[in-house]
Protein backbone atom coordinates (compact mmCIF):
# COMPACT_ATOMS: atom_id res chain seq x y z
CA UNK A 1 0.00 0.00 0.00
CA UNK A 2 1.30 3.46 -0.84
CA UNK A 3 1.38 5.79 2.10
CA UNK A 4 -0.19 9.13 1.37
CA UNK A 5 0.71 11.93 3.70
CA UNK A 6 -2.53 13.26 5.05
CA UNK A 7 -3.51 16.40 6.88
CA UNK A 8 -6.54 16.80 9.14
CA UNK A 9 -9.15 19.01 7.46
CA UNK A 10 -12.37 18.62 9.42
CA UNK A 11 -13.83 17.37 12.68
CA UNK A 12 -17.23 15.70 12.83
CA UNK A 13 -19.60 17.54 15.19
CA UNK A 14 -22.87 15.83 14.20
CA UNK A 15 -22.32 12.59 12.25
CA UNK A 16 -25.88 11.98 11.04
CA UNK A 17 -27.57 8.59 11.35
CA UNK A 18 -25.53 6.76 8.70
CA UNK A 19 -22.68 8.72 7.16
CA UNK A 20 -19.88 6.68 5.55
CA UNK A 21 -16.90 7.16 3.24
CA UNK A 22 -17.68 5.75 -0.23
CA UNK A 23 -16.14 5.66 -3.69
CA UNK A 24 -17.25 3.59 -6.69
CA UNK A 25 -16.77 0.35 -4.73
CA UNK A 26 -14.48 -2.67 -4.88
CA UNK A 27 -14.47 -4.82 -7.98
CA UNK A 28 -13.34 -8.38 -8.43
CA UNK A 29 -14.09 -9.56 -4.89
CA UNK A 30 -17.71 -10.68 -5.11
CA UNK A 31 -16.30 -14.12 -5.88
CA UNK A 32 -14.98 -14.11 -2.28
CA UNK A 33 -18.34 -13.07 -0.87
CA UNK A 34 -17.26 -9.43 -0.59
CA UNK A 35 -19.95 -6.93 -1.68
CA UNK A 36 -19.09 -4.13 -4.08
CA UNK A 37 -20.22 -1.40 -1.66
CA UNK A 38 -19.52 2.12 -2.95
CA UNK A 39 -21.98 4.99 -3.33
CA UNK A 40 -25.66 4.08 -3.51
CA UNK A 41 -26.07 6.91 -6.01
CA UNK A 42 -22.95 6.84 -8.18
CA UNK A 43 -24.16 9.72 -10.30
CA UNK A 44 -24.47 12.10 -7.34
CA UNK A 45 -21.05 11.05 -6.01
CA UNK A 46 -19.58 11.87 -9.44
CA UNK A 47 -21.41 15.20 -9.43
CA UNK A 48 -20.12 16.19 -5.97
CA UNK A 49 -16.57 15.24 -6.95
CA UNK A 50 -16.89 17.17 -10.20
CA UNK A 51 -17.73 20.34 -8.27
CA UNK A 52 -14.25 20.40 -6.71
CA UNK A 53 -12.28 18.97 -9.63
CA UNK A 54 -11.80 15.52 -8.13
CA UNK A 55 -11.99 12.35 -10.17
CA UNK A 56 -15.60 11.08 -10.32
CA UNK A 57 -14.75 8.09 -8.11
CA UNK A 58 -12.77 9.91 -5.40
CA UNK A 59 -13.73 8.93 -1.84
CA UNK A 60 -16.34 11.29 -0.38
CA UNK A 61 -18.89 11.27 2.42
CA UNK A 62 -22.25 9.64 1.81
CA UNK A 63 -24.63 11.48 4.12
CA UNK A 64 -27.54 9.06 4.30
CA UNK A 65 -30.61 10.61 5.92
CA UNK A 66 -28.67 13.58 7.42
CA UNK A 67 -28.26 16.10 8.94
CA UNK A 68 -24.53 16.25 9.39
CA UNK A 69 -22.23 18.97 10.76
CA UNK A 70 -18.47 19.34 10.49
CA UNK A 71 -15.99 21.98 11.66
CA UNK A 72 -13.21 23.02 9.28
CA UNK A 73 -9.74 22.61 10.80
CA UNK A 74 -8.22 24.72 8.02
CA UNK A 75 -9.57 26.64 5.02
CA UNK A 76 -11.21 23.98 2.86
CA UNK A 77 -13.21 23.70 -0.33
CA UNK A 78 -16.08 21.21 -0.57
CA UNK A 79 -18.63 20.18 -3.17
CA UNK A 80 -21.99 18.56 -2.67
CA UNK A 81 -24.81 16.89 -4.56
CA UNK A 82 -28.50 17.66 -4.38
CA UNK A 83 -29.81 20.93 -5.75
CA UNK A 84 -32.22 21.38 -2.89
CA UNK A 85 -29.88 20.28 -0.12
CA UNK A 86 -30.07 22.56 2.86
CA UNK A 87 -26.55 23.87 3.37
CA UNK A 88 -25.45 26.36 6.02
CA UNK A 89 -22.06 27.78 6.99
CA UNK A 90 -22.03 29.03 10.59
CA UNK A 91 -25.83 29.02 10.45
CA UNK A 92 -26.10 31.10 7.26
CA UNK A 93 -27.73 29.35 4.27
CA UNK A 94 -25.50 29.04 1.21
CA UNK A 95 -26.08 27.97 -2.38
CA UNK A 96 -22.44 28.14 -3.42
CA UNK A 97 -21.08 24.94 -4.91
CA UNK A 98 -18.11 24.51 -4.68
CA UNK A 99 -18.13 26.10 -1.30
CA UNK A 100 -15.17 27.51 0.61
CA UNK A 101 -15.25 27.05 4.37
CA UNK A 102 -12.83 29.10 6.44
CA UNK A 103 -10.86 27.48 9.25
CA UNK A 104 -12.98 27.32 12.41
CA UNK A 105 -16.33 27.56 10.61
CA UNK A 106 -18.99 24.89 10.69
CA UNK A 107 -20.79 23.35 7.73
CA UNK A 108 -24.19 21.77 8.17
CA UNK A 109 -25.89 19.70 5.49
CA UNK A 110 -29.34 18.20 5.36
CA UNK A 111 -30.87 16.35 2.42
CA UNK A 112 -33.98 17.98 0.98
CA UNK A 113 -37.16 16.27 2.22
CA UNK A 114 -37.66 14.50 -1.10
CA UNK A 115 -34.20 12.92 -1.17
CA UNK A 116 -32.29 10.51 1.00
CA UNK A 117 -28.62 11.20 0.36
CA UNK A 118 -26.10 14.03 -0.03
CA UNK A 119 -22.53 13.41 -1.16
CA UNK A 120 -19.97 15.74 0.34
CA UNK A 121 -16.63 15.90 -1.47
CA UNK A 122 -13.42 17.59 -0.32
CA UNK A 123 -11.05 19.19 -2.79
CA UNK A 124 -8.22 16.69 -3.23
CA UNK A 125 -10.32 13.81 -1.89
CA UNK A 126 -10.37 12.04 1.49
CA UNK A 127 -7.61 9.80 2.74
CA UNK A 128 -8.57 6.47 4.30
CA UNK A 129 -6.88 3.09 4.13
CA UNK A 130 -7.89 1.27 0.98
CA UNK A 131 -9.17 -2.26 1.49
CA UNK A 132 -9.16 -4.49 -1.58
CA UNK A 133 -8.52 -1.49 -3.77
CA UNK A 134 -11.35 0.69 -2.49
CA UNK A 135 -11.99 3.31 0.19
CA UNK A 136 -15.62 2.25 0.49
CA UNK A 137 -17.01 1.39 3.90
CA UNK A 138 -18.71 -1.96 4.39
CA UNK A 139 -20.11 -1.63 7.90
CA UNK A 140 -21.51 -5.15 8.23
CA UNK A 141 -18.05 -6.67 8.06
CA UNK A 142 -16.44 -3.58 9.60
CA UNK A 143 -13.84 -2.79 6.96
CA UNK A 144 -13.06 0.05 4.58
CA UNK A 145 -13.65 3.77 5.03
CA UNK A 146 -13.06 5.15 8.48
CA UNK A 147 -12.37 2.08 10.67
CA UNK A 148 -15.10 0.17 8.84
CA UNK A 149 -17.91 2.11 10.49
CA UNK A 150 -20.23 5.09 10.19
CA UNK A 151 -18.84 8.46 11.24
CA UNK A 152 -18.98 9.36 14.92
CA UNK A 153 -18.76 12.59 16.86
CA UNK A 154 -15.14 13.71 17.08
CA UNK A 155 -13.88 11.80 14.03
CA UNK A 156 -11.18 13.68 12.13
CA UNK A 157 -11.30 13.66 8.33
CA UNK A 158 -8.03 13.77 6.39
CA UNK A 159 -7.18 15.03 2.93
CA UNK A 160 -3.96 14.36 1.04
CA UNK A 161 -1.05 16.76 1.49
CA UNK A 162 0.11 18.44 -1.67
CA UNK A 163 -2.01 16.24 -3.87
CA UNK A 164 -4.43 18.15 -5.98
CA UNK A 165 -6.03 15.84 -8.46
CA UNK A 166 -7.41 17.84 -11.28
CA UNK A 167 -10.19 16.43 -13.29
CA UNK A 168 -12.20 18.52 -15.66
CA UNK A 169 -15.01 16.00 -16.02
CA UNK A 170 -18.46 17.40 -16.26
CA UNK A 171 -21.33 15.29 -15.13
CA UNK A 172 -24.22 15.10 -17.55
CA UNK A 173 -27.64 15.58 -15.98
CA UNK A 174 -29.11 12.28 -14.85
CA UNK A 175 -31.87 11.27 -17.17
CA UNK A 176 -33.92 8.91 -15.09
CA UNK A 177 -37.67 8.89 -15.63
CA UNK A 178 -40.10 8.90 -12.75
CA UNK A 179 -40.89 5.21 -13.27
CA UNK A 180 -37.70 3.22 -12.73
CA UNK A 181 -36.73 1.28 -15.82
CA UNK A 182 -36.34 -2.46 -15.30
CA UNK A 183 -35.41 -5.40 -17.50
CA UNK A 184 -36.94 -8.77 -16.75
CA UNK A 185 -34.71 -10.85 -14.47
CA UNK A 186 -33.47 -14.45 -14.64
CA UNK A 187 -36.54 -15.83 -12.84
CA UNK A 188 -39.24 -13.59 -14.35
CA UNK A 189 -40.56 -16.43 -16.48
CA UNK A 190 -41.31 -18.47 -13.35
CA UNK A 191 -43.82 -15.91 -12.08
CA UNK A 192 -47.45 -16.19 -13.15
CA UNK A 193 -48.35 -13.49 -15.73
CA UNK A 194 -50.64 -11.68 -13.29
CA UNK A 195 -47.79 -11.32 -10.76
CA UNK A 196 -45.45 -9.94 -13.39
CA UNK A 197 -48.13 -7.57 -14.55
CA UNK A 198 -48.78 -6.36 -11.03
CA UNK A 199 -45.04 -5.78 -10.52
CA UNK A 200 -44.92 -3.41 -13.48
CA UNK A 201 -48.22 -1.72 -12.66
CA UNK A 202 -48.12 -1.43 -8.90
CA UNK A 203 -47.16 1.60 -6.90
CA UNK A 204 -44.87 0.57 -4.06
CA UNK A 205 -43.52 2.54 -1.15
CA UNK A 206 -39.98 2.45 0.21
CA UNK A 207 -40.11 0.68 3.58
CA UNK A 208 -38.56 1.99 6.77
CA UNK A 209 -36.22 -0.99 7.07
CA UNK A 210 -34.42 -0.12 3.84
CA UNK A 211 -30.67 0.27 4.09
CA UNK A 212 -27.47 0.11 2.05
CA UNK A 213 -28.01 -3.61 1.52
CA UNK A 214 -31.47 -3.38 0.05
CA UNK A 215 -34.52 -1.17 -0.35
CA UNK A 216 -37.59 -3.10 0.71
CA UNK A 217 -40.79 -2.08 -0.96
CA UNK A 218 -44.27 -2.30 0.49
CA UNK A 219 -47.47 -2.56 -1.51
CA UNK A 220 -49.24 -5.03 -3.74
CA UNK A 221 -48.27 -8.64 -2.96
CA UNK A 222 -47.23 -10.97 -5.78
CA UNK A 223 -48.69 -14.44 -5.45
CA UNK A 224 -48.34 -17.76 -7.13
CA UNK A 225 -44.61 -18.12 -7.59
CA UNK A 226 -44.28 -21.83 -8.25
CA UNK A 227 -40.74 -22.59 -7.22
CA UNK A 228 -40.30 -21.16 -3.73
CA UNK A 229 -37.23 -22.64 -2.14
CA UNK A 230 -36.20 -24.28 -5.38
CA UNK A 231 -34.24 -21.45 -6.91
CA UNK A 232 -30.62 -22.55 -6.75
CA UNK A 233 -28.32 -20.03 -5.06
CA UNK A 234 -26.66 -17.88 -7.70
CA UNK A 235 -24.71 -14.65 -7.93
CA UNK A 236 -26.82 -11.50 -7.50
CA UNK A 237 -25.86 -7.85 -8.00
CA UNK A 238 -26.94 -4.34 -7.01
CA UNK A 239 -30.03 -3.32 -8.97
CA UNK A 240 -31.55 -6.79 -9.00
CA UNK A 241 -35.05 -7.08 -7.60
CA UNK A 242 -35.64 -10.15 -5.48
CA UNK A 243 -39.07 -11.25 -4.38
CA UNK A 244 -39.08 -12.57 -0.80
CA UNK A 245 -41.56 -15.23 0.40
CA UNK A 246 -43.96 -12.49 1.58
CA UNK A 247 -44.50 -11.64 -2.10
CA UNK A 248 -42.83 -8.22 -1.87
CA UNK A 249 -39.86 -6.90 -3.83
CA UNK A 250 -36.46 -5.96 -2.44
CA UNK A 251 -34.16 -3.89 -4.63
CA UNK A 252 -30.60 -4.95 -3.92
CA UNK A 253 -28.24 -2.05 -3.24
CA UNK A 254 -24.47 -1.51 -3.09
CA UNK A 255 -23.89 -3.55 0.10
CA UNK A 256 -26.06 -6.48 -1.00
CA UNK A 257 -25.03 -10.09 -0.43
CA UNK A 258 -23.08 -11.63 -3.34
CA UNK A 259 -25.29 -14.69 -3.79
CA UNK A 260 -28.98 -15.26 -3.24
CA UNK A 261 -31.62 -17.94 -3.40
CA UNK A 262 -34.73 -15.78 -3.82
CA UNK A 263 -36.17 -15.39 -7.32
CA UNK A 264 -35.01 -12.30 -9.23
CA UNK A 265 -37.94 -10.76 -11.09
CA UNK A 266 -36.04 -7.88 -12.68
CA UNK A 267 -33.05 -5.58 -12.67
CA UNK A 268 -33.27 -1.82 -12.23
CA UNK A 269 -30.96 -0.10 -14.72
CA UNK A 270 -27.95 1.70 -13.14
CA UNK A 271 -29.04 5.32 -13.76
CA UNK A 272 -32.48 4.56 -12.37
CA UNK A 273 -30.93 2.77 -9.39
CA UNK A 274 -29.23 6.10 -8.56
CA UNK A 275 -32.63 7.80 -8.64
CA UNK A 276 -34.24 5.02 -6.60
CA UNK A 277 -31.48 5.25 -3.96
CA UNK A 278 -32.53 8.85 -3.36
CA UNK A 279 -36.07 7.89 -2.34
CA UNK A 280 -36.59 8.26 1.40
CA UNK A 281 -38.83 5.78 3.27
CA UNK A 282 -42.50 6.31 2.50
CA UNK A 283 -41.85 7.60 -1.03
CA UNK A 284 -43.75 6.08 -3.95
CA UNK A 285 -41.83 3.84 -6.36
CA UNK A 286 -43.00 2.29 -9.59
CA UNK A 287 -41.37 0.40 -12.43
CA UNK A 288 -41.49 0.37 -16.19
CA UNK A 289 -40.36 -2.55 -18.29
CA UNK A 290 -37.73 -1.93 -20.98
CA UNK A 291 -36.40 -4.42 -23.50
CA UNK A 292 -32.88 -5.82 -23.47
CA UNK A 293 -31.93 -3.69 -26.51
CA UNK A 294 -33.28 -0.52 -24.91
CA UNK A 295 -31.38 -1.31 -21.74
CA UNK A 296 -28.08 -1.58 -23.60
CA UNK A 297 -28.44 1.89 -25.10
CA UNK A 298 -29.32 3.35 -21.71
CA UNK A 299 -26.42 1.57 -20.01
CA UNK A 300 -23.90 2.69 -22.58
CA UNK A 301 -24.92 6.31 -22.24
CA UNK A 302 -24.75 6.14 -18.47
CA UNK A 303 -21.38 4.39 -18.48
CA UNK A 304 -19.90 7.11 -20.68
CA UNK A 305 -21.39 9.98 -18.72
CA UNK A 306 -19.75 9.11 -15.40
CA UNK A 307 -17.19 6.49 -16.48
CA UNK A 308 -19.27 4.19 -14.34
CA UNK A 309 -17.48 0.95 -13.44
CA UNK A 310 -14.36 2.05 -15.26
CA UNK A 311 -11.75 -0.64 -14.98
CA UNK A 312 -8.83 0.34 -12.81
CA UNK A 313 -10.20 3.72 -11.91
CA UNK A 314 -11.41 2.97 -8.43
CA UNK A 315 -9.10 2.96 -5.45
CA UNK B 1 -25.57 -24.41 -21.52
CA UNK B 2 -27.56 -21.22 -21.73
CA UNK B 3 -26.30 -17.64 -22.00
CA UNK B 4 -28.69 -14.91 -20.88
CA UNK B 5 -28.06 -11.23 -20.49
CA UNK B 6 -29.80 -8.95 -17.99
CA UNK B 7 -28.62 -5.36 -18.43
CA UNK B 8 -24.97 -5.36 -17.32
CA UNK B 9 -24.95 -8.98 -16.11
CA UNK B 10 -24.51 -12.06 -18.29
CA UNK B 11 -25.33 -15.44 -16.77
CA UNK B 12 -23.73 -18.51 -18.33
CA UNK B 13 -25.91 -21.27 -16.92
CA UNK B 14 -24.74 -24.88 -16.96
CA UNK B 15 -27.20 -26.63 -14.63
CA UNK B 16 -29.55 -25.93 -11.75
CA UNK B 17 -28.36 -28.67 -9.44
CA UNK B 18 -25.59 -29.04 -6.87
CA UNK B 19 -23.26 -31.29 -8.78
CA UNK B 20 -19.44 -31.27 -8.62
CA UNK B 21 -19.01 -32.08 -12.31
CA UNK B 22 -21.28 -29.28 -13.44
CA UNK B 23 -19.58 -26.91 -11.01
CA UNK B 24 -16.24 -27.91 -12.52
CA UNK B 25 -17.50 -26.73 -15.93
CA UNK B 26 -18.40 -23.39 -14.35
CA UNK B 27 -14.95 -23.11 -12.81
CA UNK B 28 -13.18 -24.12 -16.05
CA UNK B 29 -14.93 -21.33 -17.92
CA UNK B 30 -14.13 -18.92 -15.09
CA UNK B 31 -10.45 -19.84 -15.32
CA UNK B 32 -10.35 -19.62 -19.12
CA UNK B 33 -11.97 -16.19 -19.09
CA UNK B 34 -9.59 -14.97 -16.39
CA UNK B 35 -6.67 -16.06 -18.58
CA UNK B 36 -8.00 -14.11 -21.58
CA UNK B 37 -9.11 -11.14 -19.47
CA UNK B 38 -11.29 -9.48 -22.13
CA UNK B 39 -11.60 -5.74 -21.59
CA UNK B 40 -15.40 -5.88 -21.40
CA UNK B 41 -15.28 -8.22 -18.39
CA UNK B 42 -15.38 -6.33 -15.10
CA UNK B 43 -15.98 -9.20 -12.73
CA UNK B 44 -16.87 -12.90 -12.80
CA UNK B 45 -18.68 -14.69 -9.99
CA UNK B 46 -19.04 -18.48 -10.02
CA UNK B 47 -21.87 -20.23 -8.18
CA UNK B 48 -23.05 -23.86 -8.14
CA UNK B 49 -24.11 -24.18 -11.77
CA UNK B 50 -23.70 -20.72 -13.21
CA UNK B 51 -20.99 -18.19 -13.99
CA UNK B 52 -22.13 -14.58 -13.67
CA UNK B 53 -20.24 -11.95 -15.67
CA UNK B 54 -20.47 -8.23 -15.04
CA UNK B 55 -19.84 -6.58 -18.38
CA UNK B 56 -18.79 -3.04 -19.26
CA UNK B 57 -21.31 -1.79 -21.80
CA UNK B 58 -19.02 1.05 -22.85
CA UNK B 59 -16.29 -1.33 -23.99
CA UNK B 60 -17.95 -3.87 -26.16
CA UNK B 61 -21.02 -4.63 -28.16
CA UNK B 62 -23.48 -7.39 -27.39
CA UNK B 63 -22.24 -9.31 -30.45
CA UNK B 64 -18.59 -9.08 -29.44
CA UNK B 65 -19.37 -10.40 -25.97
CA UNK B 66 -21.55 -13.23 -27.28
CA UNK B 67 -18.97 -14.25 -29.88
CA UNK B 68 -16.06 -14.23 -27.49
CA UNK B 69 -18.06 -16.29 -24.98
CA UNK B 70 -18.88 -18.86 -27.66
CA UNK B 71 -15.22 -19.10 -28.59
CA UNK B 72 -14.06 -19.52 -25.00
CA UNK B 73 -16.77 -22.08 -24.24
CA UNK B 74 -15.75 -24.14 -27.25
CA UNK B 75 -12.10 -24.11 -26.20
CA UNK B 76 -13.03 -25.03 -22.63
CA UNK B 77 -15.14 -27.99 -23.69
CA UNK B 78 -12.31 -29.24 -25.86
CA UNK B 79 -9.74 -28.86 -23.09
CA UNK B 80 -9.05 -31.06 -20.09
CA UNK B 81 -11.85 -30.74 -17.51
CA UNK B 82 -11.21 -28.67 -14.42
CA UNK B 83 -8.82 -30.47 -12.15
CA UNK B 84 -9.65 -30.08 -8.48
CA UNK B 85 -7.74 -27.36 -6.66
CA UNK B 86 -5.75 -27.78 -3.51
CA UNK B 87 -6.68 -30.01 -0.59
CA UNK B 88 -7.03 -28.22 2.75
CA UNK B 89 -7.05 -30.14 6.02
CA UNK B 90 -8.77 -27.86 8.50
CA UNK B 91 -8.73 -28.45 12.28
CA UNK B 92 -12.13 -28.02 13.96
CA UNK B 93 -13.23 -27.98 17.59
CA UNK B 94 -16.62 -29.65 17.56
CA UNK B 95 -19.47 -29.15 20.02
CA UNK B 96 -19.72 -27.17 23.25
CA UNK B 97 -19.48 -23.41 22.92
CA UNK B 98 -17.93 -23.84 19.44
CA UNK B 99 -20.74 -25.97 18.06
CA UNK B 100 -24.02 -25.12 19.81
CA UNK B 101 -26.11 -27.17 17.35
CA UNK B 102 -24.09 -30.40 17.51
CA UNK B 103 -26.57 -31.81 20.02
CA UNK B 104 -29.52 -31.00 17.75
CA UNK B 105 -27.85 -32.72 14.79
CA UNK B 106 -27.05 -35.79 16.91
CA UNK B 107 -30.65 -36.03 18.17
CA UNK B 108 -32.17 -35.61 14.73
CA UNK B 109 -29.76 -38.23 13.31
CA UNK B 110 -30.41 -40.54 16.27
CA UNK B 111 -26.70 -40.97 16.96
CA UNK B 112 -24.16 -39.79 19.55
CA UNK B 113 -22.40 -36.44 19.06
CA UNK B 114 -19.09 -38.25 18.48
CA UNK B 115 -20.69 -40.17 15.66
CA UNK B 116 -21.81 -36.92 13.96
CA UNK B 117 -18.21 -35.71 14.16
CA UNK B 118 -16.98 -39.00 12.74
CA UNK B 119 -19.40 -38.75 9.81
CA UNK B 120 -18.59 -35.09 9.17
CA UNK B 121 -14.82 -35.69 9.17
CA UNK B 122 -15.00 -38.86 7.05
CA UNK B 123 -15.38 -37.12 3.68
CA UNK B 124 -13.53 -34.75 1.44
CA UNK B 125 -15.80 -31.90 0.36
CA UNK B 126 -15.74 -29.98 -2.90
CA UNK B 127 -15.76 -26.18 -2.58
CA UNK B 128 -18.44 -24.98 -4.99
CA UNK B 129 -18.25 -21.29 -4.32
CA UNK B 130 -17.85 -18.47 -1.83
CA UNK B 131 -20.71 -16.14 -1.24
CA UNK B 132 -23.41 -14.63 0.93
CA UNK B 133 -20.95 -12.88 3.28
CA UNK B 134 -17.19 -12.25 2.99
CA UNK B 135 -15.32 -15.53 3.00
CA UNK B 136 -18.30 -17.86 3.49
CA UNK B 137 -17.30 -21.18 1.91
CA UNK B 138 -19.97 -23.47 0.41
CA UNK B 139 -19.09 -27.18 0.49
CA UNK B 140 -21.32 -29.95 -0.75
CA UNK B 141 -21.75 -33.68 -0.48
CA UNK B 142 -22.71 -34.10 3.18
CA UNK B 143 -23.85 -37.58 4.27
CA UNK B 144 -27.70 -37.75 4.30
CA UNK B 145 -27.53 -39.09 7.88
CA UNK B 146 -26.48 -35.69 9.24
CA UNK B 147 -28.38 -33.49 6.78
CA UNK B 148 -30.48 -31.04 8.82
CA UNK B 149 -32.66 -28.05 7.94
CA UNK B 150 -31.49 -24.51 8.62
CA UNK B 151 -32.44 -22.76 11.86
CA UNK B 152 -35.97 -21.38 11.77
CA UNK B 153 -34.72 -18.10 13.15
CA UNK B 154 -31.21 -17.19 12.05
CA UNK B 155 -28.72 -16.13 14.73
CA UNK B 156 -27.82 -12.45 14.71
CA UNK B 157 -24.19 -13.26 15.40
CA UNK B 158 -22.22 -16.30 14.31
CA UNK B 159 -18.49 -16.34 15.10
CA UNK B 160 -15.88 -16.31 12.35
CA UNK B 161 -14.76 -19.85 11.51
CA UNK B 162 -18.05 -21.44 12.60
CA UNK B 163 -18.70 -24.68 10.71
CA UNK B 164 -22.32 -25.23 9.81
CA UNK B 165 -24.74 -27.64 8.17
CA UNK B 166 -27.72 -26.85 5.91
CA UNK B 167 -29.28 -29.79 4.13
CA UNK B 168 -26.56 -31.62 2.22
CA UNK B 169 -24.33 -28.62 2.38
CA UNK B 170 -21.64 -27.83 4.89
CA UNK B 171 -19.57 -24.68 5.06
CA UNK B 172 -18.00 -22.11 7.27
CA UNK B 173 -18.19 -18.40 8.02
CA UNK B 174 -15.16 -16.34 6.99
CA UNK B 175 -16.14 -13.44 9.24
CA UNK B 176 -18.53 -12.90 12.11
CA UNK B 177 -22.00 -12.40 10.63
CA UNK B 178 -25.65 -13.27 11.08
CA UNK B 179 -26.46 -16.79 9.90
CA UNK B 180 -28.99 -19.60 9.78
CA UNK B 181 -26.85 -22.70 9.37
CA UNK B 182 -26.68 -25.27 12.21
CA UNK B 183 -23.30 -24.66 13.81
CA UNK B 184 -21.47 -27.81 14.90
CA UNK B 185 -17.91 -26.57 15.43
CA UNK B 186 -15.37 -23.87 14.82
CA UNK B 187 -12.24 -23.81 12.65
CA UNK B 188 -9.01 -23.39 14.56
CA UNK B 189 -7.44 -21.55 11.64
CA UNK B 190 -8.47 -18.32 9.91
CA UNK B 191 -9.34 -18.71 6.23
CA UNK B 192 -10.26 -15.10 5.45
CA UNK B 193 -8.18 -11.94 5.83
CA UNK B 194 -9.20 -8.67 4.18
CA UNK B 195 -5.54 -7.61 4.03
CA UNK B 196 -4.46 -10.61 1.94
CA UNK B 197 -4.62 -11.18 -1.78
CA UNK B 198 -6.69 -13.20 -2.41
CA UNK B 199 -8.53 -12.61 0.87
CA UNK B 200 -9.64 -16.25 1.18
CA UNK B 201 -7.21 -19.17 1.42
CA UNK B 202 -9.98 -21.55 0.26
CA UNK B 203 -11.05 -21.10 -3.35
CA UNK B 204 -13.80 -22.57 -5.53
CA UNK B 205 -12.64 -25.94 -6.84
CA UNK B 206 -10.52 -26.65 -3.75
CA UNK B 207 -11.24 -29.64 -1.54
CA UNK B 208 -11.67 -29.56 2.22
CA UNK B 209 -11.32 -32.24 4.87
CA UNK B 210 -12.14 -31.42 8.48
CA UNK B 211 -10.03 -32.78 11.33
CA UNK B 212 -11.46 -33.00 14.84
CA UNK B 213 -9.12 -31.50 17.43
CA UNK B 214 -9.58 -31.09 21.18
Amino acid sequence: MTTIVARPVARVLEPGPFTTVQDFGRFGYRRFGVPTSGALDLWSLSFANGQVGNNPDSPALEVFHGPMTIAALEDIVVGYSGKSSEVTVDGTPSRENPLGIPKGSTLRLEPHKGSAIIYLSFKGGLVVDAVMGSASTYTRARFGGLKGRTLQVGDILHAPVGVYQTSSHTVEPLEAPERHRVVRGPHAELFPPESLESFFKAEYRVSLDSDRMGYRLGGSVMRGFRDWGRVLTMAVFPGMVQVTPDGLPVVLMADCQTTGGYPVIGEVLPPDLCALAQKPPGTAVSFEEVTEDESETILEGFACSISYLSKGESG
Amino acid sequence: MRVRRFANVVYVEFCDTIDPECNSSVLSLDRALAARSPDWLLEAVPSYGCLALVVDPARSTKEAITNELKEVCASVQAAVPYQGGRLHQLPVRYGGEFGPDLGFVARSAGVAEDEVVKIHTSREYHCYMLGFTPGFVYLGGVDDKIAVPRLETPRLKVAAGSVGLAGNQTGFYGMESPGGWRVIGRLQVATFDVGKEPPSSILPGDRVRFLSVK
